[in-house]
């Protein structure tokens, strides 16, 4: 359905309102509308009706709440289906609870579900990349689980719905049809076939989650921000359906936000939540752990998803657990405030042979312990164990960084304009210590967590120079953020091409008095008008 | 390509290539069909891995790209699914502001 309105907010506002708007509706479905009595009616027109509450293809798969919600769209896309938001998350629900994916199925692949921007993954094969890859983020079949002759089925529907796929240019590069309908049916169902060991053993779990009303406490990272800690009240409303009070302040510069919003609990696990943040309209994404105690995940802007933060919390009742600590690293022979976030801090603060701890203070809900942390110049650089009662951390001494990333090392920003919003790109400077074996790019690397950094952004070749792609592409702001031109043929530029551009992308800043610099690329490609919610 | 004249920036690169011994490149020419399949660019990111050689501008030959659904992740396809995506924008290099991101499935 092609949506027309002006705003982007607006626009996205009302975007997969199957899976957001739960929690808005929950209390509003009737409770005498049993779930297969309403899929049989809403569904059973086209889906056979197998007996013991089951229907033709509808009970032979299953989804994340996303894939369920994306089938009943194109139900209405393709077949004209007529559904009200509520009886929609309705069903969601249903199939989500009953034929979802177990948290050891989805866990490879939360960075499509919490929509994190500029991932880059092999491929589980040459065959699947070609086949599946080319269109879609590896993650669209990885999070489905069907037999072979479902995954068929899924094949005819392609060609049906999509015929060109065969005689692209990179299907006449192979026997295509043969591939697709003998091979891939096979290798996808033997990868991810309906039955699963990890879904027997939660799909109980899946309907009698744990409860999650209570104090939380919250760390993460908002690229462009840097770190954050916070609090969160968790309400319960109806079954499955929570509100949401959080708080954040940005460790950086002070920066505080409240936030309040709904949250549905889908498959025992996955937490789906729209809170006001500040001045904006966010959407968490979040995996519970199975014991209820904690959840890790994403949360970004309605109007952006490429903009956002990581979020991990744990109950504020303790056990001790550090989330975060600041700052990340310190030097040898100085003596810095060091303060551990998380929850059930106080007692047993140690930081290892050799290093003064004085002043220690913590608040009285054990959301934070501080103190004076004194390190001798012949403290090593390297890792230091950190110790906070039970909980342990990581703290890293060093005089210099050995070295800087760029992340995403790699990224796309799409040209905006008319109707269709830009996709910003934003950057982050990493720093990292080599760690015991003195190699960079190894397994004993220490992260030493963002640095505040200047930007700029150059032509990535020679083609680019000649075609002044910094001058037409965009501009980068000062906090990593890069922001493209606007879309539509540009008279200025040969053939009226696009905005187009091929750049590379320096941060550039200072630790201990010594510069710290690294490169990254920076595709600006035009916008594409398809927004899926697995990709 | 000594027959050929390099009229555009694309043809130009191509012919860069072929001069370069990119074979790969050169036989891509031989396949005679499709549009932009041809000369096999990406959506974003053309076959040298920039975006030079993309088809540019690109509204101007968008509709040989959702008429016959061959960009069906990117461009909504008005075979099947989006019937109607550029019903009030005839041409898309002039109308081009007009055409709407589609969200799949949106109940709205």
């Amino acid at each position: 359905m092609v949506v027309k309105r002006s705003t982007r907010a607006g626009l996205l506002a009302s975007a997969f309102v199957g899976t957001w708007a739960f929690a808005a509706h929950a209390a509003d479905v009737p409770a005498f509308y049993e779930a297969t009595t309403l899929i049989r009616e809403t569904c059973g027109t086209c889906h056979t009706d197998e007996g013991d509450g089951k229907f033709s293809r509808i009970s032979h798969m299953r989804k994340t709440p996303e894939g369920w919600d994306m089938t009943i769209g194109r139900m209405i896309d393709w077949h004209g289906l007529k559904i009200s938001p509520t009886h929609r998350e309705r069903i969601v629900k249903h199939l989500a609870d009953t034929q979802g994916l177990a948290p050891a199925e989805t866990a490879a692949y939360r960075w499509s579900l919490e929509r994190r921007p500029n991932v880059v993954r092999p491929a589980a094969d040459e065959t699947e990349q070609a086949m599946c890859g080319r269109c879609h983020t590896l993650a669209r079949p990885a999070l489905q689980r069907r037999d072979a002759d479902q995954w068929l089925k899924l094949v005819h529907t392609h060609l049906g719905e999509f015929p060109t796929t065969e005689y692209q240019a990179q299907s006449r590069d192979r026997r295509w049809w043969e591939i697709a309908s003998q091979e891939m049916p096979q290798a996808l169902a033997s990868r991810y076939g309906l039955q699963s060991d990890a879904w027997d053993s939660w799909r109980d779990k899946a309907i009698n989650p744990a409860d999650l009303s209570g104090a939380w406490s919250l760390s993460g990272t908002r690229p462009g921000k840097g770190p954050y800690v916070g609090t969160m009240e968790v309400e319960r409303g109806a079954k499955d359906a929570y509100t949401t009070r959080w708080a954040i302040r940005y460790l950086r510069n002070g920066e505080t936000a409240e936030a309040s919003g709904d949250v549905r609990l889908f498959t025992g696990y996955e937490w789906r939540g729209t809170s006001r943040l500040g001045e904006s309209t966010v959407r968490e994404v979040y995996a519970v752990s199975e014991d209820g105690r904690s959840l890790t995940g994403r949360w970004f802007h309605a109007e952006a998803d490429e903009l956002g933060g990581s979020m991990t919390a744990v109950r504020a009742d303790g056990p001790a657990t550090v989330l975060h600590v600041e700052p990340a690293v310190i030097k040898p022979g100085t003596t810095t405030r060091v303060t551990l976030h998380g929850a059930g801090l106080g007692k047993g603060l140690a930081f290892g042979p050799g290093v003064n701890v004085a002043n220690v203070e913590h608040a009285p809900d054990g959301s934070w312990v501080a103190a004076d942390v004194t390190t001798s110049v012949d403290t090593p650089a390297g890792a230091l164990a950190v110790k906070a009662g039970k909980a342990e951390a990581v703290l890293a001494v060093a005089a210099d960084i050995d070295r800087a990333t760029v992340e995403p090392p790699f990224a796309i920003a799409r040209l905006g304009g008319g109707s269709t919003p830009p996709v910003v790109a934003q950057f982050e400077l990493v720093g990292w210590l080599n760690g015991p074996d003195g190699k960079p790019e190894t397994d004993d690397d220490i992260r030493v967590g963002s640095l505040p950094a200047t930007w700029s952004v150059d032509n990535f070749d020679d083609v680019a120079k000649e075609m002044k792609d910094t001058h037409f592409a965009g501009r980068m702001q000062h906090n990593g953020l890069f922001v493209p031109a606007a879309t539509g043929p540009n008279p200025q530029r040969p053939f009226s091409g696009n905005n187009a551009g091929n750049l590379s992308v320096t941060g550039t800043a200072e630790f201990n008095g010594k510069p710290v610099e690294a490169q990254g690329h920076l595709i600006v490609t035009v916008q594409k008008w398809i927004k899926r919610a697995i990709e | 390509m000594k027959h050929l004249k390099s009229i555009n920036a694309k043809a130009e690169r191509l012919a860069q290539a072929a001069d370069g011994g990119d074979t790969e490149v050169v036989m891509m020419q031989t396949v005679v069909a499709g549009c932009t399949a041809t000369f096999d660019p990406g959506w974003e990111v053309d076959p040298f891995g920039g975006v030079a050689a993309l088809c540019q501008p690109m509204e101007a030959d968008l509709y040989g790209c959702s008429d016959p659904c061959w960009w069906p992740a990117q461009v909504p396809d008005t075979i099947n699914t989006y019937p109607d995506w550029n019903a009030d924008a005839p041409s898309a290099e002039r109308d081009w502001r007009l055409l709407q991101t589609v969200f799949p499935g949106d109940s709205k």
